[in-house]
């Protein structure tokens, strides 16, 4: 599904702006790549992004950007993003200063706790 | 490139992450420069891209037949040539073999440090002209003095000579 008419739903008085801003101070480059990542997120069918729930797709959906397959080889910032089509909003729901590495596979139970809550949320 | 982009329309989900960006850079300078850096980079990587482009056209090959050179498809070669984000060392290599030509790499000071160099020594020339001014600026102003001074002494000097002379008609 094309998503570049959704909006997007600034982060600012939220935990993720908050982790974001200091992000932006602390490792600015670092911090960009998420977002950078969010960027061509937008502009391409959802069906080519990975999606971390649910895994048939649903009216709300769950992504991480980058994606996890890269992120399990190559270390890095990572978002994860709330799409609802119902609404057509996009929302950071939680940022992952660190992901991958060793301790990739605790983080993906972390990020699917999120995303589990974030649906839960809708 | 997708086709709103190159209408020059940002679609709306584009525009609100271009928003988030500029409220974190407002909030950390840092962050709207590593923006802007990792801009320069995708820019460069699209003139190469530009580049290998432009030297196929001239060599007159078309996708399919350099593809076969390389051992790609066509499909691959219009991502090398289109795509956005890094490109390939190797890419660039076996495109630019393809086409009888030699890559070369060169690396050169950067504009932005040879720009900041010329601001340095204009920054230094301007103190030695401020300096100039002030030791200029200390001699007129001990020049005056001495005008002064001596202009004080001419006019003793015709008083006196005045007194003289009427003390000589007197007398």
């Amino acid at each position: 599904m094309i998503i570049g008419a959704y909006e997007v739903i600034q982060p600012d008085a939220t935990p993720v702006g908050g982790v974001l801003r200091r992000m932006a101070i602390a490792d600015p480059f670092r911090t960009e790549r998420p977002v950078g990542a969010l960027e061509e997120f937008v502009q391409r069918d959802t069906q080519a992004s990975f999606r971390v729930m649910p895994e048939a797709g649903g009216e709300a959906e769950i992504f991480m950007e980058p994606p996890r397959y890269v992120l399990k080889h190559m270390p890095d910032a990572a978002a994860l993003v709330r799409v609802d089509h119902g609404r057509r909003t996009i929302e950071l729901i939680h940022v992952f200063e660190d992901y991958g590495g060793a301790g990739e596979a605790a983080q993906w139970n972390e990020a699917q706790r999120w995303a589990r809550a974030a649906l839960d949320d809708v | 490139m997708s086709k709103a982009r190159s209408n020059n329309i940002v679609p709306k989900a584009v525009a609100g992450i271009r928003a988030l960006r500029e409220r974190l850079a407002e909030e950390a300078p840092g962050y709207g420069a590593a923006v802007r850096f990792e801009r320069d980079a995708e820019a460069f990587c699209q003139a190469v891209r530009g580049e290998l482009r432009k030297r196929r056209k001239q060599k007159k090959v078309d996708q399919q037949e350099l593809g076969a050179l390389v051992g790609l498809t066509q499909s691959a070669i219009s991502r090398i040539e289109r795509s956005e984000g890094d490109i390939g060392l190797k890419s660039i290599y076996r495109y630019a073999r393809a086409l009888g030509l030699q890559p070369v790499v060169t690396f050169t000071p950067s504009v932005d440090d040879l720009l900041g160099d010329v601001a340095g020594e204009a920054g230094e020339v301007g103190q030695l002209g401020r300096e100039l001014q002030q030791v200029a600026d200390h001699f007129t102003g001990e020049q005056a003095k001495l005008m002064q001074s001596l202009s004080e002494d001419v006019a003793k000097l015709i008083a006196s000579v005045a007194d003289a002379a009427r003390q000589a008609r007197s007398s």
